[in-house]
């Protein structure tokens, strides 16, 4: 389940089917990582960032296809904290706002 | 000639992220005996260390932990450097067993490379706790390289991850003599020599980037076919002690406080172990001085000066500083309880917010910390930042961390001038100095270095630590502290001893010796901070290292026993000067190697010279509106 199962060429992710540009939720039906809730779970369905973020990213876990949950939100508009996989991480907000997300489920 | 490669050593790179435990298993394995090294084309130390194998001996060199062998941080741009500059035997590729669902990929990259390659599969306790399961046989046969688990923390597997390695770097008798075994990638991407220097290691490194660049498409889809036939991760997370913990430790409210209390009462069991530790250590190097030494020395017939030089300059220094190694011993094995238990990470999640909006980042804050231990590998620590913007503030923030040296100063002088209840309240007054004078700068100057950096830290589960390994590591910064430091203390003291009994015949320290016309020199621009002629000579060596400072008061005031030192101190200086004194220690100029270190990783001097710069006109400030006020207020 927690294999990607979507196409994830990254060559192709920009381009097809978000634009690059930032300002995403006007143009685009996604919702971001960022508006999750706490104990909500989504798939990542698009990356809208510069390349060197993308690698870490990657890196990290955070590739399309991916389901990741949220699992607390920092105090002050503070980080995100999430689970990729089998690894948590924290995102800061703004980041977080660069990421489309679907699927989104309530998780125990 | 055909003996020749089995008598050179095998070159070995250790690769592997950030958290899989890179750096205990690389210990493990060596035995810990590790060195820098020099490498051609990297301005970064390396760590090294020899491993005898079978008749085979190999160096091993520690790589910088990256996430990416095409990532863009300057850590990730040294390993590719490395990789495509230096002659390599042999590739071990360190991976966290319980998180081989994303880190696969490092050693996929790895597998492009065509070097020789073994696979280790760290943490193989935690991935059993956590439930992940791995055929190793199947894995090893998808990859085409030999993988093995491990677990470096309680030292399983490492007999066999030794036969692996000795076993790739030997693939048979099959191999051909004369350097076959040996591949390198600047040999087989450029056509020029191998060793022929920097310029070649650039285009190498492109070209290696190229390469990995063509096969980053189809990795993502070989990953999942490779982690879907070999790797089974639990349908749940099973990792209740962290999500517990969290729950607490991470409490939107409760969270930062919990977290600074755990920080005082760290602090507050420092030093109620170590303080009475070094004031015993103390009193017990005096007595064997006065008691042993000098009365040998007597007996030898030396001139009284030899004689002054070898036991009121050398010894009383050095003697002095050393007291104060158990208190840096327990300091560097809290902080790596807080580290290696996961807490840190989670300090940065924590501060994140408030140091988003002074222009720095979680990072930074957790460098600050580090920075309390020394400021130099806090400042070597800003290299995971790309944002220069970002790693300039960071950097001219760290120097302001009350580091052991300083607090070496702190404590002797705390003891000198205020009953113990009080001194502690000094001490703790010192650290929200410390704070406030970074936060400060922070403020100041953040618009300066405007920054944008995305941030994404790992949270690692939380770790229980074992006792070795903590000891092993605060015995090893202790060492590295004493080594470090002992050149400058040597040094230091000579020359403040010097000073004080230069020229011959004059009184010692007195105003007629060179220190004394020193102080007198610099004492109309530091007669308003109230610090005397005496303690300005302190000041200038502590400019050098603030591990001189206290070797050089008890050389000028001729006490080694700390508690003498201190009386003899206290008659000569009040308390509010001597409050001005450790405001202006905390906050100039930590240390040479830290402006030495800022200097190389910032490649500015502009910004070098403007952090001096910043840290003197702020010590100066603080210091003089305190001693003002407490003239004001009449504390004299």
């Amino acid at each position: 389940m927690a294999t990607p199962t979507a196409p994830s060429r990254q060559a192709r992710t920009l381009g097809q089917s978000q634009p690059p540009a930032p300002g995403g939720p006007d143009q685009t039906p996604d919702i971001l990582l960022s508006e999750l809730a706490a104990g909500q779970s989504a798939t990542i369905c698009s990356l809208a960032v510069e390349p060197g973020l993308r690698h870490r990213l990657q890196a990290l876990g955070l590739h399309r296809g991916q389901r990741v949950q949220l699992l607390r939100r920092g105090w002050w508009a503070g980080p995100l904290h999430l689970r990729v996989g089998m690894t948590e991480l924290m995102l800061r907000r703004v980041d977080a706002a660069r990421v489309g997300i679907d699927n989104v489920m309530v998780t125990a | 000639m055909s003996s020749s490669t089995a008598c050179r050593p095998a070159t070995i790179a250790v690769l592997g992220m950030p958290n899989t435990g890179k750096s205990t298993l690389f210990n493990k394995l060596t035995g810990s005996h590790a060195h820098i090294g020099n490498w051609p084309g990297l301005t970064v130390d390396l760590m090294q260390a020899s491993l005898e194998l079978a008749g085979r001996s190999a160096q091993l060199i520690d790589l910088p932990g990256i996430y990416d062998l095409r990532g863009h941080s300057d850590d990730e741009a040294v390993v590719r450097r490395f990789l495509a500059a230096t002659a390599i035997d042999l590739v071990v590729v360190i991976l966290n067993a319980s998180q081989l669902d994303r880190q696969l990929r490092l050693a996929l990259q790895v597998q492009e490379l065509g070097l020789p390659t073994v696979v280790l599969l760290n943490m193989a306790d935690e991935a059993k706790r956590f439930g992940v399961t791995i055929d190793l046989p199947a894995l090893s046969e998808q990859l085409g390289l030999p993988v093995l688990l491990v677990s470096a923390k309680y030292g399983r597997g490492l007999g066999e991850a030794r036969q692996a390695i000795r076993k790739a770097l030997d693939p048979g008798p099959l191999q051909p003599e004369g350097g076959g075994a040996q591949a390198s990638l600047a040999a087989t991407q450029a056509p020029g020599p191998v060793a022929s220097g920097a310029p070649s290691s650039t285009d190498a490194a492109q070209s290696l980037e190229q390469r990995l660049a063509l096969v980053d498409g189809d990795l993502p889809q070989r990953m999942a076919a490779i982690l879907a036939a070999t790797v089974q991760l639990p349908p749940q997370w099973r990792d209740r002690l962290t999500r517990r913990l969290d729950r607490v430790l991470l409490h939107p409210v409760l969270g930062l406080p919990l977290f600074f209390a755990t920080m005082l009462l760290m602090f507050q069991g420092i030093y109620a172990i170590g303080v009475p530790l070094q004031g015993l250590l103390s009193s017990w190097l005096s007595q064997f001085g006065q008691g042993v030494l000098a009365p040998l020395l007597a007996g030898w017939g030396l001139p009284a000066f030899v004689q002054g030089f070898l036991m009121e300059g050398l010894y009383q220094g050095i003697g002095t500083v050393s007291a104060f190694l158990p208190v840096i011993f327990l300091f560097f094995l809290a902080m790596g309880v807080v580290e290696d238990s996961g807490y840190l990470s989670r300090a940065a999640y924590l501060m994140d917010a408030l140091m988003e909006r002074l222009g720095l980042d979680g990072r930074s804050f957790v460098l600050c910390l580090m920075g309390f231990g020394c400021n130099v590998p806090a400042i070597l620590g800003t290299r995971v930042m790309r944002s220069t913007g970002l790693r300039l503030l960071t950097m001219l923030v760290i120097p302001f961390s009350l580091c052991s040296a300083r607090l070496n100063v702190f404590l002797f002088m705390a003891a000198a001038f205020f009953s113990p209840s009080q001194g502690a309240l000094v001490i703790f007054a010192l650290y929200l100095m410390s704070f406030a004078a970074a936060i400060f700068t922070a403020l100041l100057f953040q618009g300066r270095f405007a920054a944008q950096e995305a941030l994404v830290l790992e949270l690692p589960p939380y770790r229980l630590p074992t006792p070795t390994q903590i000891l092993t590591r605060a015995w090893a910064e202790v060492r590295h502290f004493w080594f470090w430091a002992r050149r400058f203390i040597i040094i230091g003291v000579v020359a403040v001893w010097l000073l004080n009994n230069l020229p011959l015949g004059v009184p010692p320290a007195s105003a007629q010796t060179l220190s004394g016309q020193l102080g007198h020199l610099l004492h109309p621009l530091l007669a308003p901070t109230g610090i005397d002629p005496t303690l300005t000579v302190a000041l200038v060596f502590g400019f050098i290292a603030k591990e001189i400072v206290l070797g050089g008061l008890a050389v000028i005031y001729g006490q080694a026993d700390t508690s003498l030192l201190g009386q003899a101190m206290a008659a000569q200086v009040s308390w509010p000067q001597a409050v001005s004194f450790m405001l202006f220690t905390l906050l100039y100029v930590p240390c040479l190697s830290t402006v030495a270190v800022i200097r190389s990783e910032s490649k500015r001097l502009d910004f070098t010279l403007f952090t001096i710069g910043w840290s003197l006109v702020l010590a100066w400030t603080v210091s003089t509106v305190f001693f003002q006020f407490s003239r004001l207020v009449g504390w004299h």
